[in-house]
Order: structure tokens, then C-alpha cells, then sequence
């Protein structure tokens, strides 16, 4: 029964999760404490609202890796526009989500129609959008005057009660996803689109404007995140988002979506960016040097990873416990 | 020779069951300078199973492209229950009522049951929720009516054996309201038990009135369930027979070619 259990992929990284936790709570000192705690949840929204999306992508068999520079571009243009050319608050952000979405259209457009892997071609936009980021700025990060006020910065940065705005916002992106996921027609496609694009196209779905759609919605979501960002720091910094491809890559591979298409929840990956955010702040609590935390990160991918093939029903894992609880029905 | 010429006494006898449902008249087909199919006139009747034969490179799978909308003949007319069609897609074939199982059988391993079948005809609620009790219903329902065993709906494709992958596929074009269902190959890759099953589930689809054609190299298999058998050879038909008058031997001969009739 409990061998079954494991198998199950969110139930597996759950009991990683909580083991985590326990080991934290002991030894990390304040670890415990409330700001921490809302600190790990805060962290682990903003990693969500790009994760959740970015999750879909993955179903749909795609990767994207220019999101932490399309977050880094619409938090510029927030503050561009809110700064230098005097915009209501609310209307930059809309300007932010507007090219982040673009971005994610043309991303998807290029990869579906023109055939560019996703891989080279996001690899690309990376660079290409934090390059612009870093010219329209001029490197330099832009201040959001204090005296500026506007109910955007309190959706962004404010908290209700002791919960930080961004929790609730990677809540609703949590209900909305797994609502998606898993009741919805455009759920179903996209699980058929990745895995087996061949199968979806001959039963008559459309996997490429699905494709697209989800590209659209990743690049949506970053241009959202980035605006948030400078309306909670009040800050338009060109460096934004660098590496947040990383962690937030992360947070899904090890929620168990595959890169190979077809597999992945929204449980899985709120669960993932919860170990993630966990190690960032843990890690620094117990004053191990920050790169040391790329590290442990990245040996979460690999092993993650590694686990994927051992854990489908067909791996070694399943096989030998299998193997395991006849032997034992037998005895 | 003369032994592998559709006798007409046969065919009439044939042609009084029902009136055939898919006329395929004179299909011709060409890749650049190589003609692939010349001239093949075929006719499958609700409630019959007609086996496509031939050796490799004789036209079948250029044939089961034409009917099932893949490509488009050079020269040559489908008809379906009289009316003529153009299937220039998949989705023209099987909105006639034709619907062909590939060998790929095109399944998501890590999707369920229920979702395979309803792959691309998902049914709705509100035109965007997913109704999921509808499916499973409805998926109990064709396999029931197909008397096929299958583990819970909700089960995963991956879990699957060959044959009853074999049977999702084919529950799917009943599902769809096909009329003409395509087999290619249907056993090629099973075992003993899964064969019978598979040929036991198509002598049901026969039995339901559909009109079956079943493209297979096993000769027992097409003994089995097969009412005609259609033979192809070198792109063109070179027989037509009821195969309750056939003997095997007449049926290889054909196949292959020999002089022995001469």
C-alpha cells in the first residue's frame, strides 16, 4: 500500500517536501518564525504565477526558457512608463502584460510554425529580451518615487493580514490552473497534444494553436509577474528575473511534469516551488553560502529527473517493489 | 485461371445480402511515373467483412489512404451509400461515415480510457467543460455493447495490452457513428489470445452492420472472419471472391501470382 503510494509522483515529492520542513524546523534557526514562514510563501508565489503556466507548456511538450528575461522586460516597462512618460499605474502594468503576452505569441508562433525547437528558439529570446531590457535602461534601474500612490501598489506589494499579496495571487493562478488541467476541453487537448502529437493531429485537434495558446498565456503571466514586481519594490531593475528561469524550471520538473510531453499537475508543481522556495531560504538561514543553494537546486533537478524513469509504472523502482509485495503475499 | 475470377453466380448471391454501402469505382492513383493503383473497383456491404490482400508494394496501403482521406486519387470515384465524395482529410472521411484504425493505433499512453476514446470528440458542458461522467457512461456503453472486459475507464492507456489498445481504437470509429470501419493490420502484433479476442470483436462490429474492411497478412485470420476477400497485386485487382467458395491454396495463388491456373 505504501509502496503504491510512492509511486503516486505528488505524493512522492509531498513526503520530500514535509521531510524538508522537519529538517529545517530543527536545525535552520528562525526558520519557524512567522516572517520566514510568509517569507517561503511569498517566494513560492511568485515562483508559481510563471510555474503554473509554464507547467501547461510542459504538458503540451514545450519548453520556455526566455521567461525570467520577459519578466525582467515587462518590470523595466512598468517603471519606464509609470516614471519617464507619467502613466497611471495601472495602465503600465496592462502595457507590461501587453508585450509579455506578445513575446509569448511570437515564441509560440515561431516554434509551431515555423519549427524552431523551443529549446534554441527561447534560448534566443533570452538574450535578445534581457539585452533589450538592459539598452532601454541603459543598465541602470529606475526608482518608482514614493510620493507616486495608486491601489496597483498595494495589489502588488500590500498584504492582507499577515499574507502577502502574491500568495493570494498564486492562489487564484493555482485554482484557475488546476481547474484547467483537469475539468476543461483545452485541459484534455493539451495532455493529447503532448503526448502524442501525432495521435492529437489525427483525431482531429488542433495541437498547434494549442501550442500557441499556452505560449501566449506563459508570456501573459511574465509580463503580470514583472509588473508586480516593480509595484511591490517600486523598483524597474534591469537584471530582474536573471536565473529566475532556473528555479522556476525547477519547481516543475520536480513537481513531476516531463519535458517529453503528456504528464504534469498543478499539485505537482505547487509542491515543487514549495521545496525550491524552502532550500533558497533554509539554506541561507543555516548560513550556508548562497551558491551553495544553486547547488542543492541543482542537484533537486537531476535527482528529480532521475527519478522520472524510476518511478513510470514500467521503471526498475515499480518493478522490484512490485516484485517485493508478491514475495511478501507469497510468504 | 479461371478459378480466380470472380464467378458471377457469387457475386450475385453476394449483392442480394444488401446493397453495398462504399462503391470505390475504378481508383487510380499515382506517384510521379509509378502507378501505385490502377483502375481498382471495391464495394464493402453493411454487415461484411472483406479482407484487402496482396503482397507488399501490391497498392493496399495506397488504397486504405484513398478511402480514408489521406490522399487523394489521381482518377476514380468514392461513393458513399450512393452519393458520391471527395475525402480530401481524415475529418471529410469520417464525417461520411468512414473510419480507418492505423497500426499506430494513435493513443496517449499516459491519458485514460475514457479520454482515448473521446480523443478530439470530446463531449462538453457549457462548450468548455470537460463532462466527464458523460464520457465514462458513454465509454461503458460502447464497450458493453461491443462486449468488450476492460479495466476502469479512468484506467491509463499505458497499462494496456496490445489487444485491448487494439479495441479502444476500434470502439472509437463505433463511437464516432462510423458505417465503414478500416482495419490495418489489426493483429499484426498480438499474441495468440489477443488475435482471438481482436477477430472476435470485429465478427461483432459485422455483427453491429458495420461494413469491414480488413487489411491482414494472416491468412487464418482472414479465413476466420472474413465473408470476401478483395486481391491486389502490382497495384491491380486481380481477385474478388466469396471465401466461403475459396480454398487457401486458391487464395495464395492469387496473391502471389502463380501460373498454376494457366
Amino acid at each position: 500500500m505504501i509502496a503504491r503510494a510512492l509511486l503516486r509522483r505528488e505524493v512522492a515529492i509531498a513526503v520530500v517536501a514535509a521531510a524538508l520542513y522537519i529538517g529545517f524546523a530543527l536545525n535552520a534557526p528562525h526558520f519557524l518564525d512567522a516572517q520566514t514562514q510568509f517569507e517561503i510563501l511569498r517566494v513560492t508565489g511568485f515562483t508559481l504565477l510563471v510555474a503554473l503556466p509554464l507547467t501547461m507548456l510542459v504538458i503540451a511538450g514545450e519548453v520556455d526558457l526566455s521567461i525570467g528575461s520577459n519578466l525582467g522586460l515587462a518590470s523595466v516597462v512598468t517603471a519606464m512608463a509609470i516614471v519617464d512618460w507619467g502613466w497611471n499605474p495601472w495602465a503600465a502594468a496592462l502595457l507590461a502584460v501587453a508585450i509579455g503576452g506578445a513575446v509569448g505569441l511570437v515564441n509560440g508562433w515561431a516554434v509551431v510554425r515555423l519549427g524552431v525547437p523551443s529549446f534554441i528558439l527561447t534560448i534566443g529570446m533570452l538574450s535578445l529580451l534581457r539585452g533589450l531590457a538592459l539598452v532601454v535602461t541603459m543598465g541602470l534601474s529606475i526608482d518608482v518615487p514614493g510620493e507616486i500612490e495608486s491601489t496597483f501598489f498595494a495589489l502588488a506589494g500590500g498584504s492582507i493580514g499577515p499574507v502577502p499579496a502574491q500568495v493570494l495571487w498564486a492562489l487564484a493562478a493555482f485554482a484557475v490552473t488546476g481547474f484547467v488541467l483537469r475539468q476543461t476541453l483545452f485541459g484534455a487537448w493539451l495532455y493529447a497534444t503532448g503526448g502524442n502529437l501525432r495521435a492529437a493531429t489525427q483525431m482531429g485537434l488542433r495541437p498547434g494553436m494549442v501550442k500557441i495558446a499556452v505560449f501566449a498565456g506563459l508570456g501573459l503571466s511574465c509580463g503580470l509577474v514583472g509588473a508586480l514586481t516593480t509595484g511591490w519594490l517600486r523598483l524597474g531593475a534591469p537584471n530582474t528575473g536573471t536565473g529566475g528561469e532556473l528555479s522556476t524550471i525547477a519547481a516543475v520538473i520536480i513537481g513531476g511534469a516531463a519535458l517529453s510531453g503528456g504528464v504534469g499537475t498543478a499539485t505537482g508543481t505547487l509542491i515543487g516551488a514549495l521545496i525550491v522556495s524552502m532550500l533558497q531560504i533554509g539554506l541561507v538561514l543555516m548560513g550556508v553560502q548562497g551558491n551553495w543553494v544553486q547547488v542543492c537546486v541543482g542537484v533537486l533537478i537531476v535527482a528529480a529527473a532521475g527519478a522520472e524513469p524510476l518511478l513510470r509504472a514500467d521503471g526498475r523502482l515499480s518493478q522490484w517493489l512490485q516484485g517485493l509485495s508478491r514475495e511478501r503475499a507469497r510468504a | 485461371m479461371g478459378c480466380l475470377e470472380p464467378r458471377p453466380s457469387q457475386d450475385a448471391a453476394v449483392t442480394a445480402a444488401a446493397e453495398p454501402l462504399l462503391v470505390a469505382d475504378a481508383l487510380t492513383c499515382r506517384y510521379g511515373h509509378v502507378i501505385a493503383l490502377d483502375g481498382v473497383d471495391i464495394a464493402l456491404r453493411p454487415g461484411e467483412v472483406t479482407a484487402l490482400l496482396g503482397d507488399n508494394g501490391a497498392g493496399k496501403s495506397t488504397l486504405i489512404s484513398l478511402l480514408s482521406g489521406l490522399r487523394q486519387p489521381t482518377a476514380g470515384t468514392i461513393a458513399m451509400a450512393g452519393r458520391p465524395c471527395r475525402l480530401r482529410s481524415p475529418a471529410d472521411a469520417r464525417a461520411v461515415g468512414i473510419a480507418t484504425v492505423f497500426q499506430t493505433l494513435a493513443l496517449v499512453e499516459d491519458r485514460s480510457i475514457a479520454e482515448n476514446l473521446f480523443l478530439g470528440r470530446e463531449p462538453a458542458r457549457l462548450g468548455f467543460l470537460l463532462d466527464r461522467r458523460r464520457m465514462q457512461r458513454e465509454a461503458r456503453d460502447v464497450f458493453e455493447r461491443l462486449g468488450i472486459a476492460l479495466p476502469p475507464m479512468g484506467t491509463a492507456v499505458r497499462h494496456l495490452s496490445g489487444g485491448q489498445r487494439q479495441a479502444i481504437a476500434v470502439a472509437r470509429t463505433v463511437l464516432g457513428g462510423a458505417r465503414v470501419v478500416i482495419l490495418d493490420e489489426p493483429t499484426a502484433a498480438l499474441g495468440v489470445r489477443e488475435t482471438a479476442r481482436v477477430l472476435d470483436l470485429i465478427g461483432k462490429l459485422k455483427a453491429s452492420g458495420a461494413a469491414v474492411l480488413l487489411v491482414s497478412h494472416n491468412m487464418d485470420n482472414v479465413f476466420q472472419v472474413a465473408d470476401r476477400a478483395v486481391v491486389l497485386r502490382l497495384g491491380r485487382k486481380v481477385a474478388d471472391l466469396a471465401l466461403a467458395q475459396t480454398s487457401r491454396t486458391q487464395l495464395v495463388a492469387s496473391i502471389v501470382g502463380g501460373e498454376e491456373g494457366a
